[in-house]
């Protein structure tokens, strides 16, 4: 519990009972068999399949011996239903535990946000996107937008990936050690969400003016309740990414976590002339993101059968996206792509882990 | 809805789009696959099956329970109809699992290939 937090009853929470906490744990060790044992058998299968051929060198080469592998199949159902089963169950789902109290999590989402002033400003008449209203991005029916409880859901979701005992705010810490070290006077969270990653910073950097953006209404009542929670003041608005109502050169760091998959690269392109121009000279944009290897077929098939398996819709195109050749275009004068030190050297990762990580550190 | 076309049998080139059947992803399941998981279920529900009964034993050889507590048990009428409220639900949930409809349960709208463009 956060050292500021007012008062333990000001927290919005959603009662979940022992069989919930059970049953998602048990998801939750699903998911893991997926990403560990499983991939490393399925690389083992792949291996054999291949015997004394020469190990594909395209995706396209790799496809059909992966398509062949019951492991790759077992992995892209769980990879699909896996989700389901963690929001849909009609007794133990995200999505009925969050409906049971929906009155009263929406009274109190409503209550924070009609006493917010000028630190949540929401725009009902806002012209959502085509691209962003077309995907249930990871499988959240109805988007994280749609539904006035979408953001607890979002909320809730993310906690279900990590283990129990782990720190779900841990990645934020790691993403904030990589940045170049500077005092950061106004930051802007590209993506706020929850808000749980502003809220992050804040506690790290208490002398950083907070403000954050995002789509979705109700992840923003959201993040503002939380903001609150911990006594902190930020400054979150509705807004589109290509289209920010701040003034040009305002701030000296912009971050995100993982929103490039999720934009498709024209409007990526149209968002990073934004930050470019709400960037103060020197400003720093930076966030990580994944990417193909480019080394294994086999870790690429399977990274981008995530695009498809869990509507990561436009992470395909992204990964064709030319990050430095785009952003030296916009007029960023320093754009860096390096491995995402914290998880780049796992103990025991091999060649068959699935993610490669980049930080994307890009300057004024 | 339409079922996709693909060229292969789990490997996806395209979005699942709200037009279409959820895909079947497992295509190569061998039975005797199945049969050993289900077996090692088996063996799961077994153990804590035993467990429960030896639970049920030592509360009853400490005088926790009276003996035969458990198997003489009777609910009242109202835990009778709450019981077979849950016991319908938990068949529900299994059973509609067989049954569970072929459409996505989140949704990817037709047409947002045109998204999948680089920009100049």
């Amino acid at each position: 519990m956060p050292d500021m937090l007012r008062n333990e009853q000001d927290v919005l929470a959603v009662t979940e009972s022992r069989d919930f906490k059970t049953y998602h744990d048990f998801v939750r060790s699903c998911r893991k068999y997926v990403e560990g044992p499983l991939v490393h058998s399925m690389y083992d299968s792949y291996r054999i399949a291949i015997g004394d051929n020469v190990e594909p060198a395209s995706t396209e080469e790799a496809m059909p011996v992966l398509d062949d592998l019951l492991e790759f199949q077992l992995y892209s159902w769980a990879y699909r239903h896996l989700q389901r089963f963690k929001y849909h169950r009609p007794n133990l789902g995200i999505f009925a535990t969050i409906d049971a109290e929906r009155e009263y999590l929406v009274s109190e989402l409503d209550a924070a946000a009609s006493a917010a002033g000028d630190h949540l400003r929401l725009n009902p008449e806002l012209d959502i996107p085509e691209y962003y209203r077309m995907v249930d991005f990871h499988q959240h029916t109805g988007g994280v937008w749609s539904d006035e409880l979408a953001g607890i859901a979002y909320e809730f979701g993310r906690r279900t990936t990590n283990a129990s005992h782990m720190d779900p705010n841990l990645i934020y810490r790691m993403s904030y050690s990589q940045f170049p070290e500077r005092t950061y006077n106004k930051v802007l969270d590209w993506g706020v969400g929850h808000g749980a990653g502003l809220i992050e910073w804040q506690k790290l950097h208490p002398e950083s003016e907070c403000h954050g953006v995002d789509l979705s209404g109700p992840c923003l009542k959201l993040a503002h309740k939380r903001a609150c929670e911990n006594g902190y003041k930020t400054y979150l608005s509705q807004q589109d990414i290509e289209h920010l109502n701040f003034d040009d050169d305002t701030f000296d760091l912009a971050f995100h976590l993982f929103m490039f998959h999720e934009i498709p690269p024209i409007n990526l392109k149209n968002s990073l002339k934004e930050i470019h121009r709400v960037l103060k000279p020197g400003g720093i944009f930076a966030g990580p993101e994944f990417g193909l290897s480019g080394k294994s077929a086999f870790m690429d098939v399977i990274r981008m059968s995530h695009a498809w398996t869990n509507n990561e819709t436009y992470s395909v195109e992204w990964f064709k996206f030319d990050m430095e050749k785009v952003a030296l275009d916009i007029g960023f004068s320093k754009v860096t792509i390096e491995p995402f030190k914290p998880l780049s050297k796992r103990d025991g990762a091999t060649s068959a882990d699935a993610n490669r990580w980049s930080l994307y550190t890009l300057e004024k | 809805m339409k079922a996709t076309k693909e060229k292969f049998k789990t490997v996806k080139r395209g979005p699942v789009t709200a037009d279409q059947h959820e895909p079947d992803w497992i295509h190569d399941l061998p039975p005797d696959n199945m049969v050993a998981a289900i077996t090692a279920l088996a063996g799961e529900v077994y153990t804590l099956r035993e467990r429960l009964r030896a639970t049920e034993r030592e509360l009853e050889r400490r005088d926790v329970f009276p003996q035969g507590a458990v198997e003489d048990h009777e609910p009242t009428l109202d835990e009778r109809e709450a019981d077979q409220k849950d016991l319908d639900a938990f068949v529900d949930r299994i059973w509609s699992e067989i049954s569970r409809s072929r459409a996505p349960w989140a949704s990817v709208q037709r047409g947002v290939e045109k998204y999948f463009k680089q920009p100049d």
